[in-house]
């Protein structure tokens, strides 16, 4: 006798079982007592819960939850559209921030204006404080990367510490804003 | 007002109409309150909770996308409000109340020779069925109200708990199986009779 598991009687109840294994179950079904019995006592479980009273809810509720709502919630125009297109916007930010600050390291401290400007101009939409935030990031990043110069290959260490530096300013970012303007989370 | 879809009212309600939600509130007050009531087992809690939900629905209403129903979001919601409310009685969600051994294994066949045919047709067994039920922890208590009386889907009831489905239907699974050893422990204890 291939009596079906406790598991598998659920997901045929529940149409769920794979095709081949329904029919299995059917058949076995049409001569097995005891298996009936257990799909007659799971399903009358169900009907009963289902055909119990719900439970009331006060009749003051609907007016109790007006009184303590706010202001209507829909999100203005500009911010609907900013959380469109945050994701993109974010990465843009991101490979710009990478490209530029192998573009110092690579280029040395030269010219720190320039890149300083570029930046601003990348990361401008993402708010004034962002922009600072970018800045001490690469002036932290082109020190740093001068001490670890003498480490063996330094080139290639300098790049995975920018990819790591820029991961986390987006997600300080993200976190910053709430999931208004950078949409990481699901 | 009445015969609007939920999606329609939410529509109204982003639009400036805020009394519309209050129909949205009588839609699903009785059901939430059911979830509530499941796994909170106490009224004044259940009641807060709900009103807690609902306030909290509203103002995170620009935010509803519409891919689920306006009822499966109001249900994620409400379960973190009540396992906050858990939480806070430091209650935990797992917990076994008094069935700890009662749960069958999966591979577990049970002989059910013993119950008799008409027994669960009974109002005896539906009173057994509700012992049963409100004996569960709450969070299978809980799932198992969503599974049961709203006829929610695994996917859906992953979504309200945020469980990927391979948990969900390993905790549907567990909650039938302890409900199911419930029943049948009390069909024993108190002798049923046809």
């Amino acid at each position: 006798m291939n009596h079906p598991t406790t598991a598998e009687l659920f997901e045929f109840i529940d149409n769920r079982l794979g095709k081949e294994r329904s029919v299995q179950v059917e058949s076995h079904l049409a001569e097995c007592a005891n298996c009936r019995r257990r799909i007659e006592f799971e399903r009358s479980t169900r009907r009963i819960v289902q055909s119990e009273p719900l439970f009331r809810a006060p009749e003051r509720l609907a007016a109790l939850v007006m009184v303590n709502v706010a202001a209507p919630t829909r999100d203005p125009l500009l911010l609907r559209l900013l959380s469109k297109l945050g994701s993109f916007v974010a990465m843009i930010a991101v490979l710009a921030v990478i490209g530029l600050a192998i573009a110092k390291v690579s280029g040395g401290n030269d010219q720190p204006d320039k890149t300083s400007s570029s930046i601003t101009q990348v990361a401008a939409p993402l708010s004034e404080a962002y922009t600072k935030g970018l800045q001490i990031f690469v002036h932290q990043t082109s020190t740093i990367s001068q001490s670890i110069e003498n480490t063996g290959d330094a080139q290639f260490w300098k790049t995975v510490f920018i990819v790591l530096l820029s991961i986390g300013v987006l997600v300080a970012a993200d976190k910053l804003f709430g999931r208004r303007f950078i949409k990481l989370r699901s | 007002m009445e015969s609007l879809s939920d999606h329609e009212i939410i529509n109204r309600v982003l639009g400036g109409n805020m009394r519309s939600f209050a129909t949205l509130v009588e839609r699903h007050q009785d059901k939430a309150m059911t979830l509530a009531m499941r796994m909170l087992r106490n009224r004044e809690e259940a009641e807060e909770a709900v009103q807690d939900a609902f306030v909290r629905a509203f103002n995170a209403l620009g935010q509803f996308e519409k891919r689920s129903t306006f009822s499966t979001w109001l249900y994620r919601i409400l379960f973190n409000v009540c396992s906050t409310i858990l939480s806070k009685r430091g209650e935990p969600m797992q917990s076994i109340s008094s069935g700890k051994n009662e749960e069958e294994r999966e591979d577990e066949i049970p002989d059910f020779s013993e119950i008799p045919d008409l027994i669960v047709e009974g109002e005896e067994f539906r009173e057994r069925v509700i012992e049963a039920l409100n004996e569960l922890p709450p969070l299978y208590s809980g799932i198992a109200t969503m599974f049961y009386l709203d006829d929610l889907s695994y996917e859906e009831i992953g979504t309200i708990t945020g469980s990927p489905l391979g948990t969900v239907k390993a905790r549907l699974f567990r909650a039938r199986a302890m409900l199911r050893a419930g029943i049948v422990r009390r069909i024993g204890t108190k002798e049923l009779a046809l």
